[in-house]
């Protein structure tokens, strides 16, 4: 017999990271503008900017992790 | 002739990578499913690596640099941001392509557009519209090739022609599971040796006084705007979207969304792709600005990061990451090309030419066809029209503007063939008159002109779909998948 694959999402959810994720990654562009000291060759500015990726990313793995499941 | 270290290294690891290829092709059926799409069986990592390979290519290795050496090391910001949304394009759009493929065994994009809009002219002008963009991405691989070899000793147009007979042998031999083989063993390599060399300008060889003697060369190179003010917030956010939109429309990366063995592979697949993928744009970011520190401005801006590598490290490393360069220029422009040459012989040659064809000899005629597109592609690295980091921004943002018909055609019903057309018309058309300098930069009032192209693009698309009719609602109901309801039936699993 052959088998039902059904998947469910939460699609609202996935936009509101999606925006959040938007205004995140605009925003922060205006704050670390003026960390222009230098660690380990890297303008502090960049170091930040990382650290706002790791955030990024959090919220990405949430929008694809917890939006989606799938059923038999 | 006395042969290099370096160059000794190079040949060692390029005819380990024509053995994975042929190792490869003992499991290659030779058929269409497999030679496109390893018959369907791709996992995670696999996938993943490939997704990296296919986009860490010339423009990393040396467009990154080269463009970060003239405007900054700002350019990382908008990569990196465009990686993060990639995620969630390849979680949407691949996932609904991915069941749609299954159900309705779709293996191109093209076919996708031809029975989505149930219009075969629709998937030709698709496809030549795509076209034009993908030999773009091909020739600036191909012109990375010649840069690279060129640095190990063979003049730049003998390297290039080099570099065309390699891919076309390689491709000839394994089909897409030799490429995504290979793919992984190349992603792995260059993103080791690419590290490698940042951790010891960083940590061996000061890397604050080295990006201080850069920073006395080109003040503002370390600033997030740039020398040249190039990266502003607009700019950066404008440029993310608009390669947040072409990478996933890569047709190459939208038939590796039919190839997922799994929906959750592809939602995984993207996250993996950009937790990859963000850090080798860092390494060639960073090498560009800091290769100031090192040594004098190189005429032309796409030789620094191996002229940098040259300097610093050992022959052997050397020779390891031109030939992990080569290896993944090489990954990139074959899957290009390989999505290319697979829409011509299925939506071309199979409609109108040869009806009757035979699931092997549609493979030859593939083939014939990758030759004949990397001779168009190595036709225009032989002139060499712009720099690698231009052509090949080209080239996704171009992509960027195809997107419509297939991003809003799987999840919008009222998305029409006329919208479609007249999307694939103006989009690229307007992106191809700023790249040629016909429209001024100027009416980009501080976007990325790619980003331009984009909303012409989609609102072309959403306003001429709202007064023209759409397909029968058996077709929609086939090829689309819903995004605002609760719950897909996916159909039956195998």
């Amino acid at each position: 017999m052959p088998i039902e694959y059904r998947v469910h999402h939460r699609p609202h959810f996935f936009v509101l990271l999606l925006a959040v994720t938007l205004v995140i990654a605009i925003g922060h562009l205006f704050l670390i503008a003026d960390f222009t000291a230098l660690q380990w060759g890297v303008p502090v500015w960049l170091w930040m900017h990382l650290a706002t990726l790791v955030v990024l990313l959090g919220l990405a793995w949430i929008a694809i992790e917890w939006v989606f499941s799938e059923e038999i | 002739m006395v042969v290099t270290t370096a160059q000794a290294v190079f040949v060692i690891y390029l005819i380990g990578v024509l053995l994975i290829g042929v190792y490869a092709a003992r499991f290659t059926e030779h058929t269409p499913a497999d030679f496109y799409l390893a018959n369907r069986t791709v996992g995670t990592f696999i996938l993943g690596m490939t997704l990296v390979a296919t986009v860490l290519s010339s423009f990393t290795v040396f467009g990154i640099g080269g463009t970060s050496l003239q405007t900054g090391i700002g350019v990382f910001t908008f990569l990196s941001l465009a990686a993060v949304f990639y995620t969630f394009f390849f979680a949407s759009v691949g996932v609904a392509l991915y069941f749609v493929g299954r159900r309705q065994q779709i293996v191109t994009p093209s076919e996708y557009v031809r029975e989505r809009f149930d219009s075969t002219p629709l998937s030709v002008l698709y496809l030549v519209v795509t076209g034009i963009f993908m030999i773009a991405l091909v020739a600036g691989q191909i012109i990375g090739g010649g840069v690279a070899l060129d640095i190990l000793g063979v003049p730049y147009h003998y390297a290039i022609v080099l570099m065309a007979v390699f891919m076309l042998v390689f491709i000839h031999i394994a089909g897409y599971r030799g490429v995504i083989w290979s793919d992984t063993v190349q992603s792995i390599v260059l993103f080791g040796a690419l590290g490698g060399v940042v951790a010891y300008v960083m940590l061996i060889r000061d890397g604050d006084a080295v990006a201080a003697e850069a920073m006395a060369v080109s003040d503002g190179l370390f600033s997030l705007a740039g020398p040249l003010s190039t990266w502003t917030p607009l700019a950066v956010i404008t440029a993310a979207l608009a390669f947040a939109f072409g990478v996933p429309a890569y047709p190459h990366s939208i038939q590796r969304y039919f190839s997922a063995a799994d929906p959750r592979t592809m939602r995984h697949s993207g996250f993996v792709f950009a937790i990859v993928a963000i850090p080798v744009y860092l390494f060639g970011a960073l090498l560009g600005a800091w290769a100031l520190g090192v040594l004098p401005a190189p005429e032309q801006p796409d030789y620094v990061i191996p002229m940098m590598i040259e300097t610093l490290m050992h022959p052997i490393v050397f020779g390891i990451v031109m030939a992990g360069a080569i290896a993944a220029i090489m990954s990139t422009a074959d899957s290009v090309a390989l999505t290319m040459s697979s829409m011509i012989s299925r939506d071309v040659w199979l409609p109108y030419i040869e009806p009757d064809a035979s699931p092997a000899r549609e493979v030859r005629v593939t083939q014939a066809m990758l030759a004949g597109i990397i001779l168009l592609s190595l036709l225009l690295a032989w002139i060499q029209p712009a720099t690698i980091f231009a052509l090949i921004e080209f080239a996704v943002v171009g992509f960027a503007t195809t997107s419509a018909p297939v991003f809003l055609g799987v999840y919008w019903k009222r998305s029409t063939s006329l919208a479609a057309f007249a999307s694939l018309l103006l989009g690229p058309g307007i992106t191809v008159l700023f790249f040629l300098d016909i429209i001024p930069s100027t009416y980009t009032f501080g976007m990325h002109y790619g980003f331009i192209g984009v909303i012409v693009a989609y609102v072309i698309f959403i306003g001429v779909s709202l007064l023209t009719s759409t397909p029968t609602q058996s077709i929609i109901e086939r090829y689309s998948w819903r995004f605002w309801a609760g719950s897909n039936d996916a159909g039956h699993k195998r």
